[in-house]
């Protein structure tokens, strides 16, 4: 059960700037890797060739996973600072709950994507 | 000039109200300060509550909200303020009467950085060895032992609004930030990790608020990066 009390300081802190220097130098990469794409008609279509067909799908995964840390840490900050105290535990574990949702929606997707299965 | 001032005594008032005053222009003079005028209007008003005690910007007591910006009424020249000023108390704090609040929760989150040095014991004892610093290391404290509590900072702060009873605040991590680069203190790594939590040194967001709103000139935002870089390097 997350509380207030359990969340990390520094470490925190630390992490969330390790994923915002990796995401800038990612989303870039990212955005000319889908242009220079030759088929873009459709997400799975996007979404397959950034994960299974080189390199490139090592640096998403990585950048995915960030991408949970980041928003992770942001958000837990915004809830800390703008919901009432005696509601902060719930919503921080429904926060908590909705990335792993969005998490088993996206590993879905990406399973679903491979072109090897 | 008309002056309105946040009115509230919560043992008759069942509401903060604003009350308006006039005073005439000829009675405020260029080098005219805030608590002078105050103490015009108390005249004219004796129920009116505010604090002061030094009344030249040594105490802290004054410290009130004017046309938005905290400041100490002694200090505040009447002038650059225009012709209608709206004094308010310091915003966060529960109010005793008026301008007058009561700062127990900050007082408490200073005391709990423990802001005194916490030399060696052995060295402390012996009243003929001077805890000597090199001229460097005593010019690192500039800027940090200057405070006078008066609370501009913490009050103008939204992350102490939002949690004045966990988040320590601007003056009470400037004060920590003081002994944590001390070279005297020997609890260095204690002061660090008892304020490497979320809601502790990381709850400050840098929004400067505090180092504006100094009276003193301070930079309490500038030391609590300090001792974020600290507790960051501490860990590491």
């Amino acid at each position: 059960m997350l509380s207030l009390k359990r969340l990390t300081g520094s470490k925190a802190h630390i992490w969330q700037r390790i994923s915002a220097v990796y995401l800038l130098f990612y989303v870039p990469l990212m955005a000319l890797y889908i242009a220079f794409l030759p088929e873009t008609n459709s997400l799975e279509n996007i979404v397959g060739n950034l994960l299974y067909y080189c390199f490139f799908g090592y640096l998403s995964i990585v950048a995915y996973l960030l991408l949970l840390v980041h928003a992770w840490i942001g958000g837990r900050d915004i809830l800390i600072d703008y919901i009432p105290r005696n509601r902060l535990t719930l919503w921080l574990n429904l926060y908590y709950l909705l990335l792993i949702v969005v998490t088993a929606d996206l590993l879905a997707l990406i399973v679903s994507v491979n072109p090897y299965l | 000039m008309q002056i309105l001032i946040d009115r509230y005594n919560p043992q008759s008032d069942s509401a903060p109200y604003t009350q308006t005053y006039h005073l005439n222009d000829a009675e405020v003079g260029e080098d005219t300060m805030l608590l002078e005028l105050l103490q015009q209007l108390r005249i004219q008003d004796p129920t009116l509550g505010f604090r002061s005690s030094c009344q030249e910007g040594v105490c802290g007591s004054d410290g009130m909200n004017v046309n938005g910006n905290n400041c100490l009424s002694c200090i505040t020249l009447v002038k650059p303020l225009g012709d209608k000023i709206h004094i308010r108390p310091l915003p966060s704090f529960p109010i005793i009467k008026d301008l007058i609040v009561d700062m127990q929760l900050f007082y408490d989150q200073y005391k709990n950085v423990e802001p005194f040095l916490k030399g060696d014991e052995h060295l402390s004892r012996d009243p003929e060895h001077e805890i000597l610093q090199t001229p460097e290391e005593r010019e690192k404290l500039d800027g940090s032992y200057e405070c006078i509590l008066c609370a501009c900072c913490s009050s103008s702060c939204p992350s102490f609004w939002w949690n004045p009873d966990l988040f320590p605040g601007p003056a009470a991590l400037l004060a920590a930030n003081r002994f944590v680069i001390d070279s005297r203190d020997i609890t260095t790594i204690d002061r660090l990790e008892s304020l490497d939590k979320a809601e502790k040194a990381f709850r400050c967001r840098h929004i400067q608020n505090c180092t504006a709103a100094c009276p003193k000139g301070l930079n309490p935002s500038r030391a609590i990066q300090g001792l974020k870089h600290a507790i960051v390097k501490n860990r590491s």
